[in-house]
């Protein structure tokens, strides 16, 4: 849907972390503030927390250089994963362009990462989101514990779901990165097709991909 | 999908420096600033509309606040004015400039300028910070606003739902009241005639031996009452002739006349052909046994009027042994030929209890223990007491109850009768009608040897208000 703001000149895209109660929605937006330059990145707000637990959301604004005169930032949200705070999920989640399903790879957590996943399809029915096209990663993390679920059961378990599947560990920040220009670039086909963003407004995918550090040649 | 709510925007738009600035600090500010050497404050949005409209801004304000909007500076620059120097600060929210703030002063010397920057420099970190706060509440404020009505929404919905169901469940528990009345009064209306029923069949099993019992004196009351007419023919034959002759005497004139003569000849001649003394001394026996035979089946019949109506009576005071000897006439042509019947009565005290219904039970136990005799056996009836119950004790020595079926025999409709013969009530009302004595029943059995019923009936009365 991306928010298009025609008087200042600037295009508003919502990306949103989903996930189970302590998956680690928070500690990716976190390894992202530290990946990305300052100019280009705010500073991470956390609204109410208790302890290690969102209770609102986290939100870290990203700004992305673009070649036209429209500017283009990315919003980057995190919903609360406990079951009790559905509401406020919802209300994160609503006119989101893309999302990150953050799952954790814990054998135990397989109920719960299956639980979160039906109650994103069910408030994106809620808020008016097309699931079926709504561009989604599942990221499966925590790969740095014992007792996970492996790659290829992974795989074979939501492959038939039809999304990337990426693997992280979002402590140390390995599969982060992947993660998000996955999302980035799903989200900007998905928007493209909508609203021509490359022949409307200069904006290219590589001017969202280049919001992170390129390894060098 | 749920209809979006217009009222409320959105929690995650993008703000303006209006809203997150209040513009009332803004003026007190302006008005501060002099004393620190500032001649003019301003805070513009980014596309040159001052934060506070109220205050007109002058030919030179308006030239400065233009060419920000043409240049918009993402850093802090200084601009020469007609009355000196400006200071433009840009404000940055999430990296971007949502307005700007401009100091005007008259340049006297570097150090004034130093001067003013540092208020500038003041001003925009607590602006920033502001502002920042600011974001925050605005967007947990609008975010809650959003989460509440929308939890609003659900509590609406839920409690319709739930006043639904509730008027549901009222409706069905004022019906399922009603269905359980209806089906109580059924079954007790068919537990009243099973228990007819079964009446009916003791009745039925008593009938041919009540029958017998009366036969046998009406017998001999129909033999006695045969000869009876026999003699009071001859009787009536002596009486006329005795008449005749007293009638002679009166008549006649002289001594033996020849008629009065006639007459003594006749009866002289009637009593050599009948033997009167003989009627004379049998009648009063026959008569005796004829009442005796009577007074037997009036006595059957009472007793089984008794039986029949046992329902409607009221607690009284009885001698079970009285009771039992009761009963055990009624079953007594049952028994008469297999069966020895011992008695082994104690003394016992009178006991305030429904008598009939005792009676039924006895009659139950004891034809009960009649038709377990195949050959022949003996029942023996022990009755005693201790401080607080009459203990009754039937015993037989038939061929006793397997020990699988023994705590079924009190349960309704359990019976080892071919069917239509027992109604498998008899030991559930004799079980009933203990209970309704506070009394208990025992039974003891031995396959092949034989059964006791033992009863223990209290002495204290049952309850005013039980009812039969």
């Amino acid at each position: 849907m991306a928010e298009i703001l025609t008087d200042e000149k600037k295009i508003v895209i919502k990306i949103v972390y989903y996930g189970p109660a302590l998956s680690g929605k928070t500690t990716n937006l976190m390894h992202l503030h530290d990946l990305i330059h300052p100019r280009q990145c705010g500073d991470l707000m956390s609204l109410e927390t208790r302890g290690d637990r969102t209770l609102f959301f986290d939100l870290l604004p990203i700004l992305a250089r673009t070649d036209g005169e429209y500017r283009l930032k990315i919003k980057l949200f995190t919903v609360p994963g406990q079951v009790a705070h559905d509401a406020t999920r919802k209300a994160v989640l609503s006119r989101a362009d893309g999302v990150v399903f953050v799952a954790d790879s814990q054998m135990m957590q397989a109920m719960n990462n299956a639980q979160s996943f039906e109650n994103l399809e069910n408030n994106a029915g809620r808020v008016g989101l097309d699931f079926h096209r709504l561009p989604l990663v599942v990221q499966f993390n925590k790969r740095d514990l014992p007792k996970i679920l492996s790659e290829a059961e992974i795989t074979e378990r939501w492959g038939p779901t039809q999304r990337p599947v990426t693997f992280s560990n979002a402590l140390k920040g390995t599969g982060v990165q992947a993660t998000f220009e996955t999302i980035l670039s799903a989200t900007y086909d998905h928007l493209d097709a909508i609203h021509d963003l490359a022949r409307s407004y200069r904006i290219v995918k590589e001017n969202l991909l280049a919001i992170l550090p390129q390894p060098s040649p | 999908m749920e209809t979006p709510r217009e009222s409320l925007a959105p929690f995650d738009r993008e703000y303006t420096l209006s809203e997150l600035l209040p513009p009332e600090m803004v003026l007190t500010w302006s008005r501060m600033v002099p004393h620190l050497g500032v001649s003019h404050l301003s805070v513009i949005m980014p596309d040159g509309t001052p934060l506070l409209p109220t205050v007109a801004p002058s030919d030179i304000k308006r030239a400065i606040h233009q060419w920000v909007v043409q240049v918009r500076p993402e850093t802090k620059v200084c601009q020469p004015t007609p009355q000196g120097e400006a200071i433009i600060y840009p404000l940055l929210h999430e990296l971007e400039p949502v307005g700007y703030l401009i100091l005007e002063f008259r340049l006297d010397g570097e150090e004034e300028r130093e001067k003013i920057d540092a208020t500038g420099t003041l001003l925009n970190t607590a602006i920033t910070e502001i502002m920042k706060r600011g974001y925050s509440l605005a967007m947990t404020t609008q975010l809650h606003g959003e989460t509440v009505e929308d939890s609003f929404e659900i509590l609406k919905k839920k409690a319709y739902q739930l006043a639904r169901s509730e008027k549901k469940y009222r409706l069905l528990a004022t019906s399922l009241n009603d269905e359980v009345i209806r089906k109580t009064k059924e079954i007790r209306q068919t537990q009243e005639q099973l228990m007819m029923q079964e009446k009916m069949a003791s009745i039925g099993q008593l009938a041919a031996g009540v029958a017998h019992e009366i036969n046998n004196p009406m017998g001999f009351i129909t033999s006695n009452l045969n000869s009876l007419e026999e003699y009071t023919g001859e009787l009536i034959e002596l009486i006329i002739r005795l008449r005749a002759l007293v009638h002679c005497r009166k008549e006649a004139q002289g001594p033996c006349a020849e008629e009065e003569r006639q007459c003594l000849h006749d009866i002289q001649d009637f009593c050599g052909t009948t033997d009167i003394d003989f009627i004379l001394k049998d009648i009063p026996p026959l008569i005796g046994e004829s009442i005796d035979g009577a007074e037997r089946i009036r006595k059957i019949v009472e007793d089984l009027k008794d039986f029949a109506h046992p329902g409607e009576e009221e607690p009284s005071y009885a001698n079970i042994n009285t009771n039992l000897d009761k009963s055990i006439n009624i079953v007594g042509s049952e028994l008469k030929y297999r069966v020895t019947l011992k008695r082994e009565y104690g003394t016992l005290p009178e006991v305030r209890c429904y008598p009939r219904q005792l009676d039924q039970v006895f009659i139950n136990l004891l034809v009960n223990g009649a038709h377990a005799i195949t050959e022949k056996g003996t029942i023996t009836v022990t009755t005693r007491h201790d401080p607080t119950h009459i203990i009754v004790a039937i015993s037989d020595t038939g061929s006793g109850i397997p020990k699988e079926s023994l705590k079924k025999i009190f349960d309704p409709f359990y019976t080892t009768k071919p069917v239509g013969k027992g109604t498998g009530l008899g030991l559930n009302m004799v079980y009933n009608i203990i209970k309704r004595h506070r009394g208990s029943i025992h039974v003891k059995s031995d396959l092949g040897k034989g059964t006791t019923f033992t009863l223990r009936i209290p002495l204290s009365p049952p309850g005013a208000k039980e009812t039969p």
